[in-house]
């Protein structure tokens, strides 16, 4: 995962792609808590399971 | 007996005590609400009460008793619920404000339903972190819960007000959700026992959703016997809730008082021992000791769980609210709305490493089962905090305080794991840190063993706050 994105641009157009209204005022807010999503990812990210493992949760019809 | 001399009592006694024709309900709801009226504007664990509901509940188990009938195991016994639960003819607000535009429920929650026919006596909601998404029961709208044993502290959360309404003897029985450490948590800072079986054990039918695949609800008391009382009354399937288990759920309170010199007990070692106080080692080590356990394990990637349970939970909390998010974000406590709405921006990437990462991670951990039958692990790495503090200092590190009390909870919770926490006081210590008792899938009873031990050597103890 490239840690660098620049998370301003991101926060930015998927606000604009979700519909979520968002002055520039508010967006420091989002993009220091994306960064700490992103932070964490970034650990999930870089783990490699095998390719075949089944995802958790299985869902029982 | 009066009804006074049951305020504080376990709700194992309060029944024994109305069922016997010993207390009457109505006069033991008098004097629950008049404590609650005393207690609960210092501490702040009740956002409503349901008098009338109360009333009419306490009114029937005592026509039953009267008639020579059995009003169930509850009988008489006053509980709470966090307000997540549906309770008929209440909105559901789920600590917020948002949803006071939602129409009242049309009937209760399962569980709800399955406390009350089994004669329990609903007195009211409780505080919470606004849609559980927080370990501390700050909340922005209605207030903090406030930790019983210290005003100026947190009650945890995100069932802040279930712990501290149990801790403050208001009720001895409440329910809570834990989708990460909500139950465990606030059980832990507030000095008292709480449980959180398997991942689809009790019905969430009923229930507000915050991440759906790690929500779970479970019973807050002062006791082990209690929460086994409540789990007994609540378990069984429930089509209802896509997520309950369809096979029925043994009975457990009569069957944990059996001794547990056959328990392969472990303590959880590596993460779990590192970044703490030296009072939830002792905690620990307290509890190990008196069980006679030696043997360390180490769970393994715990930290790496912690972040895949992060992600998991953001994406799945934030879809719940997306509509809400476009149209009227500026009426989500400023507490959880940005991360929401991070949540909402995660790629898909994100979400699907993390849930096959959760099968690794499940595997890995479900094989150390089969040398042991219960680990046991801190349940918060520290006291609690005080309130709408933003950082503190652990091992010398500046950690978050809100999303760092959940450190030692939330890799559980990924996998579903069932969990006991008990109070584990330290002598010299005010404030408190409870153990978890963590047991392999559908092996609830045998953490519920364990707290009964820890519970009959002393170890395990209810401090007055």
């Amino acid at each position: 995962m490239n840690e660098d994105f620049d998370l301003d641009q991101y926060v930015a157009l998927m606000a604009e792609t979700l519909g979520i209204p968002m002055t520039e005022a508010e967006r420091p807010e989002v993009i220091l808590q994306m960064r700490r999503t992103a932070d964490l990812a970034a650990q999930v990210m870089e783990f490699e399971p095998p390719q075949d493992l089944e995802p958790a949760p299985v869902f029982k019809p | 007996m009066s009804a006074e001399s049951l305020l504080g009592a376990t709700a194992t006694d309060i029944a024994a005590a109305v069922r016997g024709g010993e207390a009457r309900a109505s006069d033991l709801l008098d004097a629950t609400l008049a404590r609650i009226e005393a207690v609960n504007p210092s501490i702040n664990a009740f956002t409503a009460l349901t008098k009338d509901r109360a009333r009419a509940e306490a009114a029937k188990v005592d026509a039953m008793v009267a008639a020579g009938k059995d009003p169930g195991p509850l009988a008489g016994v006053p509980y709470g619920v966090k307000n997540l639960y549906d309770v008929e003819g209440e909105v559901t607000l789920a600590g917020s404000v948002i949803n006071r535009d939602n129409p009242p429920a049309s009937r209760d929650a399962t569980v709800v339903e399955r406390l009350s026919g089994a004669g329990g006596v609903l007195v009211g909601l409780l505080n919470m972190d606004e849609y559980a998404y927080g370990f501390t029961t700050e909340n922005s709208h209605y207030g903090a819960a406030r930790n019983p044993h210290d005003l100026e502290r947190s009650a945890g959360g995100s069932s802040g007000g279930s712990a501290a309404a149990v801790a403050a003897g208001l009720v001895p029985l409440a329910l809570g959700t834990d989708t990460n450490g909500s139950i465990r948590v606030p059980a832990s800072v507030c000095g008292i026992h709480g449980f959180k079986p398997t991942y689809g054990r009790l019905s969430r039918a009923g229930v507000f959703p915050f991440a759906a695949s790690l929500d779970h609800t479970g019973p807050l008391a002062r006791s082990t016997a209690d929460l086994a009382l409540a789990y007994d009354v609540m378990r069984g399937p429930d089509p209802r809730d896509p997520v309950c288990r369809t096979k029925p759920s043994d009975a457990l309170l009569e069957d944990m008082g059996d001794n547990v010199g056959a328990t392969r007990i472990a303590i959880s070692g590596g993460y779990f021992r590192e970044t703490l106080e030296d009072q939830a080692l002792t905690v620990l080590d307290t509890a190990a000791q008196a069980l006679g356990a030696t043997r360390t394990i180490e769970i393994p990637e715990a930290a790496r769980a912690r972040a895949a349970a992060f992600v998991i939970t953001t994406i799945e909390g934030a879809s719940v609210h997306m509509a809400n998010l476009r149209s009227r974000k500026q009426d989500f406590d400023p507490l959880i709305r940005d991360r929401l709405i991070a949540g909402a921006m995660a790629p898909a990437a994100w979400y699907t490493a993390a849930q096959r990462f959760r099968r690794w991670y499940r595997d890995r951990v479900l094989a150390l089962f089969e040398d042991c039958d219960v680990i046991l692990a801190p349940a918060t790495p520290c006291v609690p905090q005080p309130l709408w503090q933003e950082m503190m200092s652990l091992d010398g590190q500046q950690l978050p305080v809100r999303a760092t009390m959940g450190r030692f909870t939330q890799p559980l919770t990924l996998i579903g794991l069932p969990i006991v926490v008990v109070p584990v006081p330290v002598a010299g210590q005010r404030h408190p840190i409870g153990l978890q008792i963590i047991a392999a899938p559908w092996r609830e009873i045998d953490a519920l063993r364990v707290a009964r031990a820890l519970e009959e050597t002393g170890v395990a103890a209810i401090k007055a706050p």
